[in-house]
């Protein structure tokens, strides 16, 4: 069984950069547009890795973050930011509400399928 | 005191030139500001969020092709995938042929995959737009806040925007072309 993978991005041109980055890995790709849709489709996509963006509609991706680890269920489930974001502050932000690391875009795609693949090991996912 | 000097404290004196001069670069600067606030600032923001349109319509344009791209790439790697083994007894330029065309096939996935990522850039330009777009909005606020405070109400007196300048520009591409042309047409409504 491969990984499923939540992409949670507000730019539909990232979310399918990102999805082509993971899919051509083998994994599992879902997507939502924002955090309030992302927290709707958590029990249903049952996601194994989450990677979200920071400024988005609605919720925000560090309210996102703060949000999910309050669910008991994905309260251990991987969260990467991949943002714009660079400074310190918000990392710091982002570390405090629960996210397991942080990309900054443009990001490479190798890298990125290295820090998945690294995450999900250390989470014991194939 | 003498008389002389008495009148000379009592008499009103005349304008203060540098009160005058100070005044006169205020009415000036309000005249400028004015059309900056109503036309301008809303001129570039509409400008700016139609290149946001225009950018993301091409990044979705370029990753459907790179999608198309990938799909025959896959027929191609299966085609030659088959025709292998038809080529076991084949002479060795026939054989030289297919690696060649597996090596191709390869490194199109590779070009392929480096197009996908080249679109990131319409995320990261829209981002810095749209930042932009707000730091515009928010300069026009106080703007209209600082004329609001000499009697001028800008929302009152918004022109509409004269963007015919902006239909010869490169970034005018269509769909958005449409909304700047119907625009035009409001713009001229004032000058018939």
């Amino acid at each position: 069984m491969s990984a499923k993978i939540l992409i949670v991005e507000d730019s539909r041109s990232m979310r399918r950069i990102v999805r082509s980055a993971l899919e051509s890995e083998g994994y599992q790709v879902a997507e939502s547009e924002d955090g309030r849709q992302a927290l709707n489709a958590l029990r249903d996509v049952a996601p194994h890795l989450i990677i979200t963006d920071i400024n988005m509609p609605e919720v925000d991706g560090i309210s996102l973050v703060r949000e999910i680890r309050r669910l008991p269920s994905f309260r251990f489930t991987p969260v990467l930011i991949l943002t714009t974001e660079s400074g310190d502050d918000m990392k710091e932000n982002g570390r405090a509400a629960g996210a397991t690391g942080w990309i900054v875009k443009p990001f490479d795609p190798d890298q990125l399928r290295q820090v998945v693949a690294h995450v999900l090991k250390a989470r014991g996912v194939a | 005191m003498t008389a002389t000097a008495a009148a000379a404290t009592t008499a009103p004196s005349g304008p203060d030139p540098e009160v005058e001069r100070i005044l006169a670069f205020v009415r000036k600067a309000v005249t400028e500001v004015r059309p900056a606030c109503s036309q301008t600032l809303p001129s570039v923001s509409l400008t700016l969020g139609g290149i946001i349109q225009a950018t993301e319509m091409a990044a979705e344009k370029v990753l459907d092709e790179a999608e198309v791209l990938g799909a025959h790439r896959q027929r191609l790697h299966d085609a030659l995938t088959r025709l292998a083994p038809e080529l076991m007894g084949a002479s060795a330029p026939a054989k030289q042929a297919l690696i060649d065309a597996a090596r191709v096939v390869e490194a199109m996935a590779a070009s392929i995959t480096s197009v996908v990522a080249a679109m990131e850039f319409q995320d990261l330009t829209a981002q810095h737009l749209r930042a932009t777009i707000a730091a515009v909005g928010t300069m026009r606020h106080r703007l209209g806040e600082v004329l609001a405070l000499v009697g001028i109400n800008v929302d009152a007196e918004v022109a509409p925007v004269k963007i015919a300048e902006k239909l010869g520009a490169p970034a005018a591409v269509a769909p958005w072309r449409q909304d700047i042309a119907d625009q035009l047409f409001e713009d001229m409504k004032d000058t018939r």
